[in-house]
């Protein structure tokens, strides 16, 4: 049996299959024409664009700007040991053609924002699939979608849970109706400085000591105020000055800064929280505070006890024990030594990164540390770095489930059902009790609901076309926004911040708005991205650039998708 | 290290339920077809330590006449099994053939292939067996089912009719699991401090919502459960037009499924909707089963899909039957008890069980066919 002939069987399987399960042989000839926007092909990706290509799909375009990691490949069955390093769009192109040898495959390794993706990009497109593993990124998805006015199916995997939703903006409820809680719950100031309860919060405050020591200070730190610990100030402290004093050699400076630190870190802050205590009727406990002997004896000799092949062992094991506190002073001490080190030679901030093992031994001890103080619990460096990398466990069973669900669904929707009248679908851990219903589900379809009254995204929104190197701002908001659309505007502003127009500007502000009164949209580079308009009466749009040639300015509100919302054969 | 590969799903489940997996013997046997590749795949990349894969010998021989199957990974069971190594290096996957030769090379002589894959599971290799795709409609679930009763071994059917999708569990009439209790608000009482040499000893499990495999050094905070499955026999010949379950016409339509290809694999005549729509009325009468209106429409519809596969269902069933694996070896969850449904029209996947009042031993008349568990097939 001849591979070609094994392929014309393959290809006449599917266009079979589908054209019984949707008894119709139109929808045959729509699936081998319409071309399909993946974004992402990472554990849901995989799944989805072999599903896509195997059930008839010839043109699909890739989106990924991720690279292969060791920890990808209990999913993503595209990609074997010896890629790991490259794109995993790059790669997920060439191992599916493989496989498929009649599949048209793009793979753009790039940020589905950049600017090479125009809204004109998103509109040739029958349908995108969104299987990206981040908020913000998805919001954007959602928003361009809508402005493109293309059906997006939305999807999400974590554990054994996961899901998929169909998105139209304006005919069904988007990405952006229902809030979504922050992926990582915001953790109160007082509860990372004075308060934690939990090994997360010491765990949070770890990292944070991390960032105040060797990171780029920023204000949302909670230990920002602590700035004086930054070892780019310390080691000035310790640089040889005028005449009279002795310089320092490197292990001195290095063993007195850890102390500092420890002394610091250790003991004063945690006898000012003790004090804050007394005053207060709270937890009668007392919190095991060093003294300066006990942090003292920990600094001689971690030199030969540790090293980086042990903490990465450690790292790797599941059920690696808790360091005592003797143990995670010794290992703290080691890691800090490591990164002063580090520090400075690369004379520039350090990032913390997960699976840098210095950098998360170093956040394991302090977080450890701490528990120990506030009589919490530790965990063990494996489990610290799931928690300070937020991963997020995944498998290849549930991203099997949602992958097939989604392409299913996209099926049905090319085959002539209307978006509404698709599902929502949910994978749950555990069966669930329907109401009216005598079964228990795992799989739970939910119809889909109405877009809520209050999304931007569902209902105001504006296409604005025009020549941009021709059209300046004043243009747009008086012959635009004022006498086309009826908007008086109070300001347009980019979502970095940028303010393009304001109606009442402030004396104080810069001279930058002033001036772009008269500058043209490409002179300010604001096309081709999402941009918020507040009016007057305090109703906010979202509008969005998009260049042509030598026409007039003309600005579009962009209603709901085709008349009855389907794409009809 | 291998367990960096792991480390997404050691993060959900543990290392001893890894460590579980990389030791299980699994064995697959069926229709060569996409639910067959994709729960291969899936076993494979989950870490599982040894698969046999094994499909029904006659199969060139109906090619003609067996459903429209989607596969990719390979065109035949060796090209599969390289293709599934490739994914997971570690892992021993061997053809029947080939597995029989290494390991059991008496049984290659065994000229009934049924009989062949029966003294297979007698030699108590596998824990769990599952069945892909009937070629029959019964008689060698059936058969497979009472051989893995008699021999401990788990028995999983899975079946695909485009875009619905059906497993049965077997997993014997005394099947233990262990549920891990949520022990969040014990963390903090089960500290063991020693104050002599500021050690703190940990006695919590974890203090996150999932319960997650235990530390050899904690207490087991669990509950034994025991289920006692139906045989596939008893499944089988249930009334379910008698069911008050809300997916009775899907297991009707089951029923009818496994009756077509019975009939279908006997005679070669050629079908179509219609002819296949008034061979599922006659059913219906002879079973004495009535369905709602909207329930028969829907039915009938499914009937154009009987014989067809599409990769996104199978997909969607195969990881369904491979997270219930993972629990069958770790034995730390409640596994579906003991028929889940996929209708990928409606997004639905529920689960029904049959219960006890229905269950009845199969009287044996006239019009049965299976009368002895030794198939020539």
């Amino acid at each position: 049996m001849n591979i070609e002939y094994y392929n014309d069987r393959y290809q006449s399987n599917i266009y079979k299959g589908l054209e019984h399960c949707f008894l119709s042989s139109r929808v045959v000839e729509k699936i081998r024409h319409s071309k399909i926007l993946l974004i992402g092909v990472g554990g849901v990706g995989s799944e989805v664009l072999k599903n896509l290509v195997f059930s008839g799909f010839v043109n699909i375009h890739l989106v990924d700007l991720d690279t292969i990691s060791v920890s990808n490949l209990n999913r993503q069955f595209l990609f074997r040991s010896e890629d790991v390093g490259k794109y995993k769009a790059v790669v997920a192109k060439d191992r599916i053609t493989k496989l498929c040898s009649w599949s048209h495959i793009t793979a753009s390794v790039e940020n589905i924002r950049s600017r090479k993706f125009p809204l004109e990009f998103f509109k040739q497109f029958a349908a995108v699939i969104c299987a990206l593993d981040n908020h913000k990124a998805r919001l954007y998805v959602n928003e361009v979608c809508a402005f493109a006015q293309v059906p997006l199916f939305e999807t999400g995997s974590t554990g054994y849970q996961g899901q998929v939703i169909p998105i139209l903006a304006g005919t069904t409820e988007c990405y952006n109706c229902e809030p979504k809680p922050p992926q990582t719950e915001h953790i109160p100031v007082c509860t990372i400085r004075h308060r934690p309860e939990t090994v997360d919060h010491c765990v949070v405050w770890a990292t944070y000591l991390f960032e105040v020591l060797f990171g780029n200070l920023e204000d949302s730190n909670p230990l920002s105020d602590e700035k004086e610990y930054k070892v780019s100030r310390l080691s000035r402290e310790w640089e040889p000055n005028d005449a009279g004093s002795e310089s320092v050699t490197e292990k001195d400076w290095e063993d007195m800064t850890c102390e500092r630190i420890m002394n610091k870190f250790f003991i004063e802050d945690l006898q000012f929280i003790e004090s804050l205590k007394e005053d207060t009727v709270s937890s009668p406990s007392r919190m095991k505070v060093p003294s300066q002997e006990q942090l003292r004896r920990h600094l001689w000799n971690v030199e030969e006890k540790y090293s980086v092949e042990d903490l990465k062992l450690e790292e790797q094991n599941p059920h690696q024990l808790v360091w005592t506190s003797d143990k995670a002073y010794e290992v703290f001490i080691f890691c800090l030594k490591q990164l002063l080190r580090r520090w400075k030679e690369s004379k520039s901030a350090l990032i913390f990164d997960k699976d840098d093992t210095i950098s998360l031994a170093f956040v394991t001890a302090a977080s450890t540390l701490r528990a120990i103080a506030f009589d919490i619990s530790a965990k063990n460096s494996f489990d610290v770095r799931g928690i300070a990398g937020r991963i997020i466990p995944a498998l290849s069973t549930t991203n099997a489930v949602i992958g097939g669900i989604v392409v299913f669904q996209l099926l049905r929707f090319l085959s002539g059902t209307h978006i509404k009248d698709l599902y929502n679908a949910r994978l749950s851990q555990v069966p669930r009790s329907r109401p009216r219903h005598s079964d228990e589900v795992i799989i739970t379809p939910e119809v889909i609901r109405p877009p809520t009254a209050e999304c931007v995204i569902c209902h105001e929104l504006l296409l604005v076309t025009c020549d941009t190197r021709k059209v300046t701002v004043r243009q747009f908001v008086e012959e635009g926004l004022k006498e086309q659309t009826k908007v008086e505007p109070f300001s347009v502003a980019t979502d970095e911040g940028y303010i393009i127009y304001e109606s009442e500007p402030d004396d104080e502000v810069s001279i930058e708005s002033r001036n772009t009164d008269m500058s043209t949209f490409a002179q300010l580079q604001v096309e081709e991205q999402p941009i918020s308009i507040l009016d007057e009466s305090g109703v906010h749009y979202r509008a969005w650039i998009r260049h042509q040639c030598d026409i007039p300015l003309l600005i579009e509100r962009i209603s709901s998708f085709m008349d009855d919302g389907c794409d009809c054969l | 290290m291998t367990s960096a590969i792991y480390d997404r799903q050691i993060r959900l489940w543990g290392l001893q339920t890894q460590s579980k997996i990389s030791q299980s013997r699994i064995f697959l046997y069926g229709y060569h077809c996409g639910l067959l590749e994709e729960l291969a795949k899936d076993l494979v990349l989950t870490g599982v330590g040894t698969l046999v894969i094994g499909e029904y010998s006659e199969v060139t021989e109906t090619l003609g006449r067996q459903p429209m199957f989607v596969t990719y990974l390979g065109h035949d069971l060796e090209q599969l099994v390289e293709a599934l190594s490739v994914l997971n290096p570690h892992a021993q996957i061997y053809t029947v053939n080939t597995f029989l030769k290494q390991h059991f090379s008496q049984l290659v002589e065994e000229q009934n292939e049924l009989q062949r894959v029966s003294k297979l599971i007698e030699t108590k290799t596998f824990a769990i067996c599952c069945l892909v795709c009937e070629r029959l409609g019964s008689p060698i679930a059936l058969a497979l089912d009472r051989v893995c009763r008699d021999n401990n071994t788990f028995f999983m059917y899975a079946e695909i009719a485009g875009a619905l999708g059906f497993l049965i569990l077997d997993l014997g009439c005394h099947y233990t699991y262990r549920q891990l209790k949520k022990i969040s608000e014990r963390a903090s009482k089960t500290k063991i401090r020693s104050f002599k040499n500021d050690e703190v000893i940990d006695l919590d499990v974890n203090d996150s919502e999932e319960a997650k495999d235990d530390h050899s050094y904690s207490i087991p905070l669990e509950d034994e459960h025991t289920l006692d499955y139906p045989t596939l026999e008893q499944v089988f010949s249930c009334k379910c037009g008698l069911l008050q379950s809300s997916s009775k016409a899907s297991l009707v339509f089951l029923a009818f499924v496994r009756k077509w290809k019975e009939e279908y694999s006997v005679t070669s005549q050629q079908d179509c909707l219609e002819e296949r729509q008034r061979k599922f009325e006659m059913f219906l009468q002879r079973q004495k089963i009535g369905l709602r209106k909207c329930e028969m429409q829907s039915l009938y519809k499914f009937c154009s899909f009987i014989d067809v596969e599409l990769i996104s269902a199978s997909s969607c069933l195969a990881g369904i039957l491979g997270r219930e694996i993972v629990k069958l070896i770790s034995r730390n969850e409640k596994p579906i008890f003991n028929i889940f449904i996929f209708d990928a029209f409606s997004c639905l996947g529920s689960i029904v069980d049959i219960p006890s009042t229905l269950r009845v031993d199969r009287k044996r008349s006239r019009d049965d066919e299976v009368e002895s568990p030794i198939y020539d097939i």
